[in-house]
């Protein structure tokens, strides 16, 4: 193309912010699908740049012009695809929130973090990583309003609060 | 009197609290080489096996990735907040825990009446989206990289913005080598359908 005049058109646009934390993350026993995550720590940025995801879809989309038949190949399918995927306005007909295109294209960005490290890749990582996974049994707790509201009422040490709790 | 008046008016709402809390009281440990889920790492681009399968890994993966229980889970975000602010934690799949290979395999008659497997304190990663706000940098097409060919690109602009990194995309696609825009993105798709041989089959 000679001309660049679609480049400056942004129909899609999003902001992200990655923080890296620790948590426990329950999964259930049979199916594997996250059940909770409990426990987190603070967060802290994870400082990725630009530069860090250009890498990845320098590779994603290197298409291999020079090939015969590179029309057929998975990076240019691959990019005839995106294009037309993350561009379809047609399910935002539904009231979404962030809206379907803008879902597509978070899941477009986050899948670099999800699964190209040494942990997906199962390589071995240095250090800082979970070392114990427990079994465990779920069950529920209805959270004790009374209870709450004794501890919080003792504290006022009203004569007829504390009346009520001898009783 | 109003002694009777307040206990009225606290049995009303003791009996009104209903809801319910899980908890994982655990009943087994199992010690693991790792768990987790590690800094994305750019280096594995030198990994010729890594490049080789990198765009179909990619396209397996990505378009249900915020969607895949095993994958993501939504969560409460940590820099924005309203309807166009969402949240996701990647804590690592549990296919990726390197057990030790020393113990044995976890059978289903070892703690039959366990339900979950905990991850304990193990890294992940948390990302929050939103929209781009007025206060962030404008993005230039200095911070854009360009894919494709002559004839189909894809444009992706990401800048970085304190702790965050603003993200737009854009296409353009032409069967004929021309700078010609398409009237529409139906007949865009069409068009493409059509000379290319795809599958009018919906989204990916």
């Amino acid at each position: 193309m000679s001309s660049t005049d679609w480049r400056t058109a942004a129909p899609s646009s999003i902001k992200m912010t990655i923080s890296s934390r620790r948590a426990s993350s329950i999964y259930n026993r049979y199916n594997y699908t996250i059940a909770d995550v409990i426990d987190f720590s603070d967060p802290s940025p994870a400082n990725y740049t630009p530069n860090d995801f250009f890498g990845f879809y320098e590779a994603i989309f290197n298409i291999p012009e020079n090939q015969t038949g590179f029309s057929m190949s998975t990076q240019y399918r691959f990019l005839l695809t995106i294009s037309t995927f993350l561009q379809s306005t047609e399910d935002n007909q539904i009231v979404s929130g962030v809206g379907a295109r803008q879902a597509k294209f978070a899941a477009f960005l986050s899948t670099p973090i999800a699964i190209f490290n040494d942990a997906w890749q199962g390589q071995q990582v240095a250090e800082g990583m979970g070392t114990n996974i427990a079994l465990a049994e779920q069950s529920f707790r209805v959270p004790s309003l009374r209870t709450d509201l004794i501890c919080s009422l003792s504290s006022l040490r009203e004569p007829y609060i504390s009346l009520w709790l001898e009783e | 009197m109003v002694l009777t008046l307040l206990r009225c008016a606290l049995g009303v709402a003791l009996l009104s609290d209903i809801s319910f809390r899980p908890i994982y009281p655990k009943v087994g440990d199992i010690p693991v080489q790792q768990a987790g889920l590690s800094r994305m790492d750019p280096g594995l681009l030198k990994s010729v096996s890594f490049t080789n399968t990198i765009t179909e890994t990619f396209w397996w993966y990505f378009p249900a990735i915020l969607a895949d229980g095993k994958v993501s889970q939504s969560v409460d975000p940590i820099t924005c907040s309203g309807d166009l602010c969402d949240s996701y934690f990647f804590p690592g799949p549990l296919s990726i825990v390197q057990f030790n290979p020393n113990t044995s395999a976890i059978q289903n008659s070892d703690y039959p009446l366990a339900t979950a497997f905990i991850q304990e304190d193990a890294p992940g990663y948390q990302i929050d989206f939103s929209p781009i706000e007025s206060s962030d940098p404008s993005m230039t097409l200095d911070d854009c990289q360009v894919y494709g060919l002559s004839v189909l690109a894809f444009q992706l602009c990401l800048k970085s913005s304190r702790d965050s990194i603003l993200a737009g995309n854009t296409s353009e696609k032409s069967v004929n080598v021309s700078v010609e825009l398409l009237p529409n993105l139906r007949s865009e798709k069409f068009e493409l359908y059509v000379i290319h041989g795809l599958a009018n089959c919906g989204a990916i």
